[in-house]
Formats: structure tokens, C-alpha cells, sequence
């Protein structure tokens, strides 16, 4: 399903997605040649959902998003080509540093060269994305304007950072609010999708409540995408086995009779491995108490914000109509 | 007003099949007894038809919009 931007549709991605790579290559160029760091780092970039898969050709274009931005601003979007190759590689590095938190897979780069390769790829990956952003300077984009942009950039991924250390050090599952975490999910998630607009609009040369409103319409589908994550993460029974706590396990936590309760904190409040987890009876819980249901209703509150913003968004000759896309609309 | 009310409403209805009967055939009526914000209004009646509690409603889900 590629995205129906303009007249082209699959062809405007194709022809972008192609770019994005064309730049990521430049970048993964400026590496020491033939020690095969480079083609190491193609791994991660080259993952599902990432500017260098097979998929990004036709799957939902958020490796685009800064580029499709600058363009609705009025900018020239092959300038965000270097931001959006600086996205991708932080998102790769952020991939890498959580496969070897995990360590479940078999196909991570932890799994197959070590923790020691893992970590110095997830670090020249992000020193990479720094790289990136300054080859903005061919593009004729002043010092000053790079400057603001890496500080920009840094201040999301910092912002993610936080969020991070929240998930690890307070997602405490015996001490879990909504409030705290939808705080730790903007943080950690929607930030990034955040970033991604502004950043996109800064290089477009938006004015500043332009830049504002695409800041708001990145969040709010930030927040609207994780908890897609979240109801398919329990759906798939996935993070039902892995005991991930997220937006409808809390629901269920915090307004579940005592019996349900008591079988969901069996799963959630015990020491991993401890025991075996049931999950189509997890599953079943959820679905049932309203648990799903309420995730539904908070991921279309987050889409209804961001569709708002869409349609503001003309009122600064802005055109987003392609932010219906990204809401499934 | 806030999430608060909503998670009330939802955890209620999902408890009580009068209330869950009463929802589905009428449910202004049931929002009315939750203070709940006018985005949370609209989106209570735009998903009507589709209590989330079938798999149903899970599918609605595209898996495109999922986060990068």
C-alpha cells in the first residue's frame, strides 16, 4: 500500500525511497572502506520499516516524512534528504542498542558478530546520522541553519533518551498510571514522529506556527501509532508473552474486578519466567473487560487530535493532504 | 473531564450488560452519565457498532499505520 501522494502514488515513492538510499550510502561512504563496517550497518538499515528494506518502496512511507513535509511547506524536499537519512540511522542505531537489551533474536547483530561489534555499530551509526545532517552544507544550507537543525534533532532524541530511561527505570508494574505512561510513550515514541515534522518543516523554511502545527500533527500520530502497536502487540499475542506492560494492560490493571485482576497480575507483576503465560486467556480478558476496546477509543482520540491539525494545517498554505494517509484515512 | 471518566465508562459498560445493552441500543444516553470531553464524545459514537470486544473490531486495525 504505497502512498497515494499526488498524481504518481506508487511511482513519487519509489522514485524518493530511492533517493533516501542514494544519501544513506553517501553516508555509510564516509566510512573507512573495505573493513566491511559499512556493509555491516546495511543490516539494521535494511530491516523492516527501515529507508533501506525492500518494503519501503510500497509500505507506509514514514522514512518520507521529513521529505513529505518540507515539500507541503513549500520547500525543496531533496534538502530533507539528508535529515531523513539522519532519522533512519538513529532509528537503526535505537534497533541494534535494543536488540542487545533483548537479545531474543537470531538475526540481530548482537546475535550473529557479538555485544562488542553491536554496540560500536549502534554508535557509528548515530555518530553517522550527526554526518548526515551536515551535509546539508552541499546544499547550499547555511551553518547557522545546520547548527539549529542537529540541535533540533538532538533534543528529540534526547527527549527519546528520557523516555527510555523511564520504560527501564519506573514502568514499575506493581506502581503503573495511564498518565505516566502516555508520558513515557511521548517521550520515548512520539517524539520521534515529532521530530521527523519539524525537522521536516524547519528545512522547508516554514515559519514558526507553521512549524508548530506540524509538530502537533507528528505527536498526535506518534501517540495514535503506538497504541496501534499496543492493541496489535496483544492481538498477536506477542507482548502478552514477552510481559510488556502497555496501554491496555493497564487499563485492565487498574479497573478489573479482583479475579481478572488477579490472573492479569499472575502474567505482569511476577518475575519473568516464573510462569507460564496463558496468553489466548490474556487475550480474552481484554477483549472482554473492555480492555481493547478502551486502547481503540484513546488511539482515535490521538488520530482525531492529528486529523485536526490537518485541517487547520491549509490555514498556513500548508498542503498535507497526505496526512489523511498516515491515519489510515 | 478527561481519560479518567472514559476508562469509567468503558470498565462499566464492559461489567454491566444493562448498561452494555442500554450502550448499544442508545448510547448518548450512556455517554450523558460520564463526564467526558467533547473528543471523547465523538470518538465513544464514532466507533458505536464496534465494542472492541470481538476480533471484529481488532481487525479494523490497519497494521500500516503501526509505528515505524
Amino acid at each position: 500500500m504505497a502512498c497515494n501522494k499526488g498524481s504518481g502514488g506508487q511511482a513519487w515513492q519509489g522514485q524518493r525511497t530511492n533517493q533516501l538510499a542514494s544519501e544513506l550510502r553517501s553516508v555509510l561512504a564516509l566510512l573507512p572502506l573495505g573493513i566491511g563496517l559499512a556493509e555491516l550497518l546495511e543490516q539494521p538499515l535494511s530491516a523492516l520499516r527501515r529507508g533501506l528494506a525492500p518494503q519501503a518502496q510500497h509500505d507506509t512511507p514514514w522514512h518520507l516524512l521529513p521529505l513529505m513535509v518540507c515539500e507541503s511547506v513549500g520547500g525543496n524536499y531533496e534538502n530533507a534528504l539528508p535529515v531523513a537519512a539522519a532519522f533512519q540511522l538513529m532509528l537503526a542505531a535505537g534497533d541494534v542498542l535494543d536488540d542487545i537489551a533483548d537479545n531474543d533474536s537470531h538475526d540481530s547483530l548482537s546475535a550473529k558478530y557479538g555485544f562488542g561489534a553491536a554496540v560500536n555499530a549502534a554508535t557509528t551509526l548515530m555518530i553517522l546520522a550527526e554526518q548526515a545532517i551536515t551535509r546539508l552544507k552541499e546544499r547550499k544550507v547555511s551553518n547557522s541553519g545546520i547548527v539549529r537543525l542537529i540541535r533540533v534533532f538532538n533534543s528529540y532524541f534526547s527527549k527519546a533518551c528520557g523516555g527510555q530511561h523511564l520504560d527501564l527505570t519506573q514502568l514499575n508494574r506493581n506502581n503503573i498510571t495511564e498518565n505516566r505512561y502516555l508520558k513515557i510513550v511521548g517521550l520515548k515514541s512520539a517524539s520521534q514522529i515529532e521530530c521527523a515534522c519539524h525537522t521536516g518543516a524547519l528545512i522547508g523554511g516554514a515559519k514558526r506556527d507553521t512549524i508548530h502545527a506540524f509538530r502537533k500533527f507528528g505527536y498526535n500520530l506518534g501517540m495514535a501509532a503506538q497504541i496501534t502497536n499496543d492493541m496489535m502487540g496483544i492481538t498477536t499475542g506477542k507482548d502478552i508473552a514477552n510481559r510488556k506492560i502497555t496501554l491496555p494492560v493497564i487499563f485492565a490493571l487498574n479497573t478489573l474486578e479482583k479475579r481478572r485482576r488477579e490472573q492479569v497480575e499472575k502474567v505482569y507483576c511476577v518475575t519473568p519466567g516464573q510462569n507460564e503465560v496463558n496468553i489466548q486467556q490474556i487475550q480474552d480478558i481484554f477483549s472482554e473487560t473492555g480492555a481493547l476496546y478502551y486502547a481503540n477509543l484513546k488511539r482515535h482520540i490521538y488520530q482525531r487530535k492529528a486529523l485536526e491539525v490537518v485541517s487547520n494545517i491549509k490555514n498556513y498554505s500548508a498542503d498535507i493532504n497526505w496526512g489523511w494517509f498516515f491515519l489510515g484515512k | 473531564m478527561g481519560s479518567r471518566s472514559l476508562a469509567e465508562m468503558v470498565k462499566q459498560v464492559f461489567c454491566n450488560e444493562d448498561l452494555k445493552a442500554q450502550f448499544v441500543s442508545n448510547p448518548n444516553s450512556v455517554i450523558a452519565k460520564f463526564n467526558l470531553s467533547r473528543q471523547e464524545k465523538e470518538v465513544v459514537l464514532g466507533a458505536h457498532g464496534s465494542l472492541g470486544n470481538s476480533p471484529e473490531a481488532v481487525m479494523m486495525i490497519d497494521p500500516m499505520i503501526m509505528w515505524p
